[in-house]
């Protein structure tokens, strides 16, 4: 019996050993770094940045970045899933929507060291909202805008001319706004239903800017849609539908899609973003001519902001080297490359002003609209619960918008559940 | 004949030199040496280079501790009667490892977590009883999806049952293919949960799918359904409702799409009806009884085991609906159809409030043992067992 005894033991030491073998550390490269880099784009784009990528390989021989392609919408999962598992990557495209919760929950390094001890980068080249919008928290830079989303309104110059409504500009307000969009509403079969709107509203929180309210009170510890400046500027939006029927009804759009009517001849007037030229636009408007002017403004001139930025993820190993291909990417030559292959509105202020963007002979021709609004621009809420009371609000809001609530009701109960949230959130 | 090894080994060890021996093992294991660890972690000034020191050990520790387990829950037994047992845990050791690394081990690790905030990112803060606090009285997505999980029991449960002992009793008779009718109704309970809600959500679609199509089909008016009952007093067949687009139709269809899996009951129906003695018929046969009283009289108290049994199980399910809502609605429209289960993984995975969703958990645990608990104590009324072992619970 004390054979058996001991034959046991042996076995169990002999097992424990086994298992302790499996950890082996990872074998080490000398001389290459590797950086990892995450982006949002689509697969076919991915050639366009192996391109450009070759000039950073001239000026630093060592490094060499490999690009994962990871959808908008998991972006954020991936991020996070990604550093609690140990496999982050060096560098991501943050996008303005969820850079709060990032910069609260410590994703992405704080880059003031790395601005400071650089002569050669300079933070105020960039546009100041978009520094503070999507880049900085708690006063430090914790991502580098790359690029800038602004709101404008695309207007058919076709359907202008032929309705003899002027153009629209900087002078308008709402009021002029709705006389347009109610002469450009008709009715061509006479069956009570409208066949050709004035305009399409979008972003009511574009709306509660210009009326002088807000989301979020200052300190964004409370929010104040409650406030008579929020919900009568939500209100006058879904007037818009409901009332007035300058804009098409849910069950209207319900078919192709707002966007689909604009760039057939629907609509009059289109608020979107400044991608949608290039990425839309470009190749769904063939009937008739478009340009863009800016959003008229209410109590005062508003329009939401967004964008990407890079940055460096807590998890990377190699944060020197990572510091340096966030600078390649935002640098001038890599700005003008997006603006000019893509349309996409750089956030240098030397490159945007310079003609790279301004100069392009696609349409739409007023561009500067886009470059005047970046001054006005609002950000979403900036606190780390972001995406949740942004969708719990947008539930009610929708509910108002389609006419099925008032809008003061719909602001009550948003600003009562926002508040519920914001009280447990994490300072 | 002398006495085996074994046996000479065991009584040596019951003397009182052993037992010295014992204490000096669990001192030195237990205190001497995390004393000397610790030094050893400080000097070194890393965790992670001491671990081949750490690591066995933590498992010489676990087997002293199974040891002094045994040894206490064997302690008044005879000396075979301990062997034989202290073989039976070794047996057991294996799953038992399994058990208390993947289940025990993370149901301590999430009471914990559910009085803590923590994203998994950054390292869990303790904050009490906030997220059950703000669960209970500060968050209407909780309430909504209490309310939500509860009226689908509710109605989904006794249909169920009801549905459940309908076609057993049906498929109980000896018909010719009737194994082929029991095969086709047992069927849709054991297909993957996504593919029938996929199913399902095609169904439902408000313009094409069949289930309108159907309701919408110019069929109903050739049938005279009643006596001055028109086509036009049903509003369902007027106007087929937009099911899950719609917050009022949405949870109606899936407490509908529940009754698909009735044949899951079905089959333990069936093996009970099948346990049924049938002198117990022939006796009732005799004495003049009529199919409904045969029913109320000897089926009913007979297959009540059964019916008890698919109940708890019933409950128990019934409030972990996830993967329908999760692939068919995602929480519905306005919240209509925010399932319990799909609420918490929302929070847990999108939101990555891990605390709050352990919250959750431990509340839903609680609500369903508080359900099962009534459910057995009302079993004592309602549930005849034969024999001896009636009002056991």
């Amino acid at each position: 019996m004390k054979t058996r005894l001991h034959a046991i033991i042996l076995i169990c030491a002999a097992v424990v050993s086994f298992a302790l073998c499996g950890c082996s550390k990872p074998k080490t490269k000398p001389g290459m770094i590797e950086l990892k880099m995450t982006l949002w784009d689509k697969q076919e784009d991915l050639e366009f940045y192996a391109r450009a990528l070759k000039e950073f390989y001239k000026e630093h021989p060592n490094i060499r970045v490999t690009i994962e392609a990871t959808p908008w919408v998991r972006m954020f999962d991936k991020l996070l899933v990604s550093t609690a598992g140990g496999r982050s990557p060096d560098v991501s495209r943050i996008s303005s929507t969820w850079f709060t919760p990032c910069a609260a929950k410590n994703l992405v390094e704080c880059l003031d060291p790395y601005i400071e001890n650089d002569p050669e980068f300079d933070i105020s080249d960039f546009y100041k909202p978009a520094v503070q919008g999507w880049g900085t928290y708690n006063g430090k830079i914790y991502a580098i805008p790359g690029d800038v989303d602004i709101y404008a309104m695309y207007y058919n110059k076709t359907m202008f001319d032929k309705y003899g409504v002027p153009y629209p500009d900087e002078t308008w307000d709402w009021e002029k706004y709705l006389w347009a969009a109610k002469k450009l509403s008709k009715d061509f079969d006479g069956d009570g239903k409208l066949e050709q709107w004035g305009c399409v509203p979008d972003q009511w929180q574009d709306y509660v800017w210009q009326n002088g309210g807000d989301i979020l009170s200052k300190d964004n510890t409370r929010c104040i849609l409650d406030q008579p400046a929020a919900y009568d500027a939500i209100q006058w939006m879904a007037d818009l539908r409901t009332k007035d029927h300058v804009a098409p009804s849910a069950t209207d759009a319900a078919d192709i899609g707002t966007q689909k009517m604009f760039t057939n001849g629907q609509v009059g007037m289109f608020v979107s973003g400044s991608w949608a030229a290039a990425i839309v636009f470009k190749k769904e408007i063939t009937t008739f001519e478009y340009d863009v002017a800016p959003l008229p403004k209410g109590k005062q001139r508003a329009s939401f902001i967004g964008g990407a930025a890079f940055g460096i993820l807590r998890g990377s190993k190699h944060k020197k080297e990572a510091w340096e291909l966030v600078k390649f990417m935002t640098s001038p030559s890599m700005q003008r490359h997006f603006a000019e292959e893509k349309q996409i509105i750089p956030s240098r202020k030397s490159v945007a002003e310079s003609g790279a963007y301004l100069l392009m002979k696609d349409p739409p021709k007023n561009k500067q609209v886009f470059i005047d609004t970046i001054n006005f621009g609002h950000t979403l809420p900036k606190v780390e619960c972001s995406r949740e009371m942004n969708e719990i609000i947008a539930s009610e809001i929708t509910l108002a918008i389609l006419g099925k609530k008032s809008a003061k009701d719909a602001c009550a109960v948003a600003a009562r559940r926002a508040n519920d949230i914001l009280m447990y959130n994490a300072e | 004949m002398g006495k085996k090894p074994i046996d000479r080994f065991t009584e040596a060890s019951a003397g009182a030199g052993w037992r010295v021996f014992w204490w000096a093992v669990y001192l030195l294991v237990f205190v001497a040496v995390p004393i000397a660890l610790h030094a050893y972690i400080k000097h070194t000034g890393s965790v992670a280079q001491s671990l081949k020191f750490i690591l066995p050990w933590i498992i010489f520790c676990l087997v002293l501790i199974g040891r002094m387990i045994v040894l206490f829950a064997t302690r008044n037994m005879p000396r075979m009667a301990r062997k034989e047992a202290t073989e039976g845990y070794l047996c057991i050791l294996p799953w038992l490892i399994g058990f208390c690394s993947f289940t025990l081990g993370p149901m301590i690790f999430s009471i914990y977590i559910a009085m803590c905030d923590w994203d998994i990112i950054n390292a869990p803060r303790f904050v009490g009883l906030a997220n059950f606090q703000q669960a209970l009285f500060h968050d209407f997505r909780f309430i909504q999806a209490l309310k939500v999980t509860i009226v689908y029991a509710m109605f989904a449960l006794p249909l169920g049952l009801i549905g459940s002992l309908m076609v057993a009793l049906l498929l109980n008779q000896k018909v010719r293919g009737m194994s082929w009718f029991r095969t086709i109704f047992y069927i849709p309970a054991i297909l993957p949960g996504v593919a029938t809600a996929m199913v399902w959500k095609w169904i439902f679609n408000p313009e094409n799918g069949i289930l309108n199509i159907f309701l919408s089909s110019k069929i109903w008016p050739w049938l005279h359904i009643g006596k001055g009952l028109s086509v036009e007093h049903i509003a369902l067949v007027n106007t087929p409702p937009p099911w899950l687009a719609d917050p009022k139709w949405a949870l109606p269809a899936f407490i509908l799409m529940s009754l698909w899996g009735i044949g899951g009951g079905m089959i333990i129906y069936l093996a009970g009806l099948q346990g049924i003695p049938t002198q117990l018929y022939e006796a009732a046969e005799i004495d003049g009884a009529n199919p409904i009283q045969k029913f109320r009289k000897i089926t009913l108290p007979m297959v009540s085991p059964t019916i008890f049994f698919n109940l708890v199980m019933g409950v128990i399910g019934s409030f972990q609906v996830f993967t329908s809502s999760f692939v068919m609605t995602a929480g519905g429209p306005a919240y209509a159809t925010l399932f319990y289960l799909l609420y918490l993984y929302q929070k847990a995975f999108q939101y990555f409030q891990m605390g709050y969703a352990a919250a959750m958990a431990w509340i839903l645990f609680v609500v369903i043992l508080i359900c099962t608990l009534l459910v057995f104590k009302s079993s004592s009324a309602w549930v005849y067992y034969e024999g001896e072992l009636k009002g056991k619970r």
